[in-house]
């Protein structure tokens, strides 16, 4: 009976934190804004009112007290475990992420799932004001999460990366993280959240990015995503010809191997691919043309994954995993080199091979015809 | 005192009286029946004459509880005025009279003769009628019992749908002959006893001899025995004797009122005692998977039954942990619940002044108090009162903001879960339980319910019904028994019965021994 | 008619004339949630704030839940009564549990009040004691907090969980404060609130803590000195966070979480000088770091632990330092003195305005690690 009672609170005593957002403000101190949704009673003609977002900040000398900080202007106790978010402010990714990785890492109540991203451009005030205008998702910040997954499905631009990931990947040498961008952008007199682009991270810290087209070949590079990815391809010179197929299925295979002394990694990557649309009057769905399509795809696909090695490779950011892969395979070797990795990784050799097989269409099995 | 020192002692009293034995003299019976039943309006005492030399007879019963056509046709008839028929033409001198009013005058099928006052008040108080002559120190008993009862009617509180719909009433050879009828081996045995010091109750126990083990048998006999009370109306009384461990809430016998549920025991080696006045029938061992079997299991084609078995398990579980599951939740496991629900819980808890420990605790006593209310109320206003309860109580609370609707929906899913058990000791049992989890999941939540589950546990299983482990056969584990549980076993492949200790004869089907008879 | 019945119509009837003279129908009364008192031009300013009832549903997303309703009179009981010349309802100041003290009443004399709030059986006497700091009690009270309905039951929850989470400031009792104003040897605090600018718009927030010399308000202690208060009152505390700079050089700093602590404070007479023994025992877990260093490590747990005593010390001492220079014994230790060394209190009592600034403290402050939750060391990075 003694220790009973120990974390008891009743939910309407306390906030259901739906995102939170570590950001380092100029004087040094380190900004923690948390957003949550104001429950709102069903009315008795049982219609429900939109539910309201709220943010609230602290700031403090470290995550925790900046946390808790929040406690000196705000009455409620925070659960921290819904929070299926965390963003993460450009100038403090820029400082250095140790800052709050101890916190991320150690703290019981928050979830390891919780998906990370970098908030560039604009300052996480910002983001959360935008989030809290937005009123069509049951919260903003659970739309954020439905966003980058569904995106992932259709166009297979960013890769989610959840907390425990990131951690990881910042503990685990031969491999650093990479973390979706989110920016504000503004339409009209909205405000609207939009992904762009990911944040390259080496020794804890921001030093790049990958634009679109680079995020893509980092997404094909993920051995864990199985589905998504548009690709469309320019059929023939001319601009209005445009042949667009979706990526239904895909594996994605990295191995090492050891060439005149140097490192080179082998990429294998084996698409399945769905037609999805005919730009321009050309019939190109025509069995003759199968071939070509899936070769046009599969020099696509290596393109993208191309400049993703290169932008990684420029930064000497390990973001592909390529130590630990090396470690897997080539113990001997990653034992000799792992000290200079770091001179080591820019200079390795890859080799990209795409499969790409076009086995599906949608309802029609021919281009449509104009008159 | 002096008062009544000073009074001719002439009389002793019926204390007395009752533990001798009749005496020869008619006009000493008759003095000493008046001793005994003095104030007793129901007693009726006939004297009467009859054969040659004139013999004084005197005839007693008491109103109501005899046939008095039988007694008239089959007693007084044939002494009277049929007594010619013998060959010695009324004369009765140097005869033995009562031999041969015993085997050739009068015609009861049942006819015993008694020598103690003890055995013969008992007889006529169960609605036997006494004969007694002058010069013979034994008053002959008929069986003449005959009395107003009720028909034989569908139990109400174990309904089932398919199979028999008789059920027991308070007239015990009523309640035997159903049950000879169903099993006619003459392996069952009915064996009879009386108990209670006044109301000379009688008391039967059967069971089919060769399963049901002989120790189990001698022990039952044994404890019933060693009851010395007053007065046995139900039994419920016989059952706080007898049980093993008195302090506990699960009920280690069965109560049921239906004959074919009690055959079916009898079947797998249990002992059924019945109590005269009371149409429930003890049964035992009884241990705890039987609390969700219900007789309606077996007589349902077994792809149903079983599954109708396993929603029951589900109801006994949720009926048992769900508000205090759901509390638990709500103050300690945030994170259990999905994002959303929880919005909405939130929601509806916005504004709700108890805590939610407080507010489930009021709605499960309001839910028990209608429960009760329900049971003992006229049925005619019963629809009235659950109308008021259920809808108008629940619906204004929620509207009120005293309490959110999500806990009336958990109080309610409870409440019919709680409907699902079968048995109604079980659900008593479950009802006071569920309080003690709601306690705990508000002190400390799963850490909580999880103590008290092992506390039940522990007592569970360091029960024993007879002998028999309370948890058979879950612990200990009894694999080739354990698929009864869970599902019901087809017939075709049930072919054994439940392991009892000491038990002769396991087979059921196939190649058993021959239960004769 | 029997004497039975005289005397139960007798009973009956009396029931009825002494009943009904203190019956308020819910519904013709307003529920006040919060008090707010302020001196304005010489007289008594008093704000209540009046919760709006409404049923679950009916909550209209722009309209706050109370209403703030002020009245100013020359004595509290007037300014009370004066609030029913502009409010139709009666006004129920039994539900108050926040009382709102204003800083220019505070600086002024409490003793404006005092007797007021003592002897009128209808303030709560466990209501929640604030200074508003450089606001008017009447504008805190206008104020909404995040998320709740009613910034009355608010700020006590704020000051609670505050406690809990951050340990700074500690929740002052109506009781407590009038028993520390009254008593000699004792003077009272109470956690001050001021408003501030956030990104929903105006907030309370909880600043400093407001130390009262005698009937007067002397100053404030900041957030650094109120947690050297907490730590000064004798008695057990749970919960706080202490920041502390990492043992390594480099910018790192480590969050302790303190679990629980107990003080004891002693006065020793040494050659009638009298000095404060004060004895602090605490445990606590590792919360979070910053930087890379390697510094949860078995050897470095010592080092850690004398870092959190220094700190706790150093809190204390700055407190001690503040409440010396104003002056005002807001420990209690006259009235340690008083019931440790009678004597010494005796002789001394009259002047212990005087001798309260010099007074001499030996702190020793003990401090255990015991947890580090989900992980038990330092995150190596690559």
């Amino acid at each position: 009976m003694l220790g009973s009672c120990y974390d008891l609170h009743e939910i309407n005593d306390a906030a259901i934190a739906q995102n939170f957002s570590l950001d380092l403000l100029e004087n040094g101190q380190v900004a923690f804004l948390a957003q949550t949704t104001q429950p709102v009673p069903r009315s008795e003609t049982g219609e429900t009112q939109p539910s309201q977002n709220i943010s609230v900040m602290g700031t403090g000398r470290t995550a925790a007290e900046a946390a808790r900080g929040m406690f000196l202007h705000f009455s409620r106790l925070f659960l921290w475990i819904h929070a299926n978010t965390l963003f993460i402010g450009e100038n403090l990714a820029r400082q250095d992420l140790t800052l709050i990785s101890d916190f991320l890492m150690r703290n019981r109540n928050l979830r390891f799932q919780t998906c990370v991203y970098l908030v560039c451009g604009v300052s996480i005030q910002d983001i959360h004001k935008a989030m809290n205008e937005r009123g069509f998702a049951i919260t903003s910040a659970r739309g954020i999460t439905q966003q980058i997954e569904t995106q992932a499905e259709e166009l297979g631009y960013y890769t989610p990366l959840a907390n425990i990931e990131l951690l990881e990947r910042m503990l685990t040498p031969g491999i650093e993280p990479a973390l979706p961008q989110l920016t504000v952008i503004k339409e009209g007199d909205k405000d609207r959240i939009v992904l762009q682009g990911m944040g390259v991270i080496k020794n804890n810290r921001l030093i790049g990015k990958l634009n679109p087209e680079q995020s893509q070949g980092y997404y094909y590079l993920q051995s864990k995503k199985k589905q998504g990815g548009l690709i469309s391809i320019a059929w023939s010179d001319s601009p209005n010809a445009m042949a667009v197929m979706h990526c239904t299925q895909f594996t994605s295979n990295t191995r090492p191997f050891i060439q005149e002394g140097k490192l080179n990694m082998k990429i294998d990557i084996k698409c399945e691919l769905q037609y999805l649309e005919t730009i321009g009057d050309d019939n190109i769905y025509v069995p003759a043309n199968q071939q070509r399509l899936e070769y046009l795809a599969e020099e696509k696909i290596k393109q993208q994954v191309r400049s993703c090695i290169i932008q990684a490779q420029q930064l000497n950011s390990d973001i592909l995993g390529w130590g630990l892969t090396t470690a897997r395979y080539q113990p001997g070797w990653w034992e000799d080199m792992a000290a200079q990795w770091d001179q080591v990784f820019p200079v390795v050799g890859s080799q990209v091979e795409v499969e790409c097989i076009l086995c599906s269409d949608g309802l029609s099995r021919e281009s449509f015809r104009f008159n | 005192m002096r008062y009544i020192k000073n009074k001719p002692e002439s009389k002793p009293s019926p204390q007395e009286v009752i533990h001798t034995d009749i005496p020869a003299s008619l006009d000493e019976i008759r003095s000493q029946l008046d001793t005994l039943y003095q104030f007793c309006s129901d007693i009726v005492i006939r004297e009467f004459v009859f054969g040659n030399p004139e013999t004084r007879g005197l005839m007693v019963y008491f109103d109501g509880l005899v046939n008095k056509d039988e007694i008239e046709n089959n007693i007084l008839r044939p002494l009277l005025l049929d007594i010619d028929m013998l060959d010695v033409k009324g004369d009765l001198t140097h005869r033995d009279i009562i031999n041969d009013v015993k085997t050739r005058i009068i015609s009861p099928a049942e006819l015993k003769g008694v020598k103690t006052w003890d055995e013969l008040i008992r007889r006529i108080g169960s609605g036997d009628c006494a004969l007694l002559i002058d010069g013979y120190g034994e008053g002959l008993v008929a069986g003449t019992r005959s009395w107003q009862s009720r028909g034989i009617e569908s139990p109400d509180n174990e309904v089932v749908i398919f199979g028999p719909k008789e059920g027991f009433n308070e007239t015990l050879r009523f309640n035997t002959a159903q049950l000879r009828r169903r099993i006619k081996s003459s392996n069952f045995k009915i064996e009879s006893f009386v108990l209670g010091r006044i109301t000379k109750t009688d008391v039967i126990i059967c069971y089919i001899k060769n399963i049901a083990p002989d120790s189990m048998v001698e022990e039952v006999k044994k404890r019933v025995n060693g009851i010395d009370i007053d007065g046995i109306l139900d039994t419920n009384y016989i059952k706080e004797f007898i049980i093993d461990d008195n302090k506990t809430l699960f009920s280690q016998v069965m109560h049921t009122e239906r004959p074919d549920r009690v055959c079916g025991q009898l079947l797998e080696g249990k002992i059924c005692i019945l109590v005269d006045g009371s149409p429930m029938a003890l049964v035992l061992p009884s241990t705890f998977t039987d609390y969700i079997t219900t007789p309606d299991d077996y007589y349902t084609y077994y792809i149903p039954a079983s599954l109708l078995r396993l929603l029951r398990f589900t109801a006994f579980w949720m009926s048992l942990l769900l508000p205090s599951l759901y509390v638990a939740v709500i103050t300690y496991h945030h994170e259990m619940i999905p994002t959303a629900l929880l919005l909405t819980i939130a929601a509806s808890r916005e504004g709700v002044p108890f805590p939610s420990f407080v507010e489930a605790l009021l709605l499960e006593a309001m839910f028990e108090m209608l429960r009760e209310a329900g049971l003992r109320l006229p049925r005619a206003v019963g629809p009235a009162v659950s109308i008021v309860g259920a809808l108008i109580i629940g619906d204004a609370a929620v509207r009120a903001g005293l309490v959110s609707t999500p806990m009336v929906v958990v109080v309610a899913a409870t409440g019919i879960a709680s409907f699902v058990t079968p048995s109604y000791n079980a659900s008593l049992v479950v009802r006071i339980l569920r309080f003690g989890f709601l306690f705990a999941s508000a002190v400390l939540g799963f850490l909580g319910i999880m103590i008290v589950l092992v506390i039940v546990l522990l007592k569970m299983v360091s029960l024993s019904s007879f002998g028999v482990p309370y948890l058979a056969p879950l612990a200990p584990l009894n694999l080739a028994q354990i698929s009864d549980i869970m599902v019901r076993r087809p017939w075709f492949v049930n072919r054994s019965r439940p392991y009892l200790e000491g038990m002769r004869n396991q087979q059921r089907q196939g190649n058993g021994k021959d239960e004769g008879g | 008619m029997s004497k039975e019945s005289i005397i139960l119509l007798l009973f009956i009837m009396v029931l009825f004339i002494i009943g009904g003279c203190q019956t308020q129908e819910l519904n013709e009364s307003g529920v006040v949630a919060g008090l707010g008192i302020d001196l304005e031009e010489e007289e008594l300013q008093v704000s209540m704030q009046m919760a709006r009832p409404a049923l679950p549903g009916q909550s209209s997303g722009s309209e706050p839940a109370f209403e703030v309703v002020s009245a100013k009179g020359r004595s509290l009981s007037e300014g009370l009564r004066k609030i029913t010349l502009l409010f139709p309802r009666n006004p129920l100041v039994a539900q108050a549990n926040l009382l709102v003290i204003g800083e220019e009443l505070a600086k002024t004399d409490l003793a404006l009040i005092a007797d007021s709030i003592l002897r009128n059986p209808s303030i709560r006497k466990n209501a929640v004691v604030v200074v508003a700091r450089e606001v008017s009690p009447k504008d805190v009270l206008n104020t909404q907090v995040a998320m709740e309905s009613l910034s009355a039951t608010a700020i006590p929850r704020m000051l609670r969980n505050q406690e809990r989470q951050m340990g700074i400031y500690q929740e002052v009792s109506l009781e407590e404060f009038l028993n520390k104003l009254a008593r000699p040897g004792v003077d009272p605090t109470a956690p001050a609130v001021t408003l501030i600018d956030s990104i929903n718009g105006k907030a309370i927030r909880l600043e400093g803590t407001a130390v009262f010399k005698g009937r007067e308000m002397a100053g404030y202690l900041d957030s650094r000195e109120s947690r050297g208060l907490r730590f000064l009152n004798p008695g057990r505390i749970q919960g706080g966070l202490i920041n502390i700079p990492a043992p390594f050089e480099g910018p790192g700093r480590v969050g302790i979480e303190i679990i629980r602590s107990q003080t004891k404070v002693e006065a020793a007479n040494t050659d009638g000088q009298i000095v404060m023994r004060i004895t602090y025992i605490g445990e606590g877990n590792y919360y979070e770091q910053t930087g890379e260093a390697d510094i949860l490590r078995l050897e470095n747990i010592p080092v850690l632990e004398s870092i959190c005593a220094e700190q706790i010390k150093s809190d204390m001492q700055a407190c001690i330092k503040q409440a010396q220079k104003l002056k005002s014994d807001i420990f209690g230790w006259g009235n340690i003195v008083y019931s440790q060394h009678p004597a010494v209190w005796a002789e001394l009592g009259p002047d212990w305005e005087e001798i309260f600034p010099g007074v001499k403290t030996e702190i020793k402050v003990e401090f255990e690690l015991r947890r580090t939750y989900v992980t038990d060391q330092s995150l190596h990075y690559q």
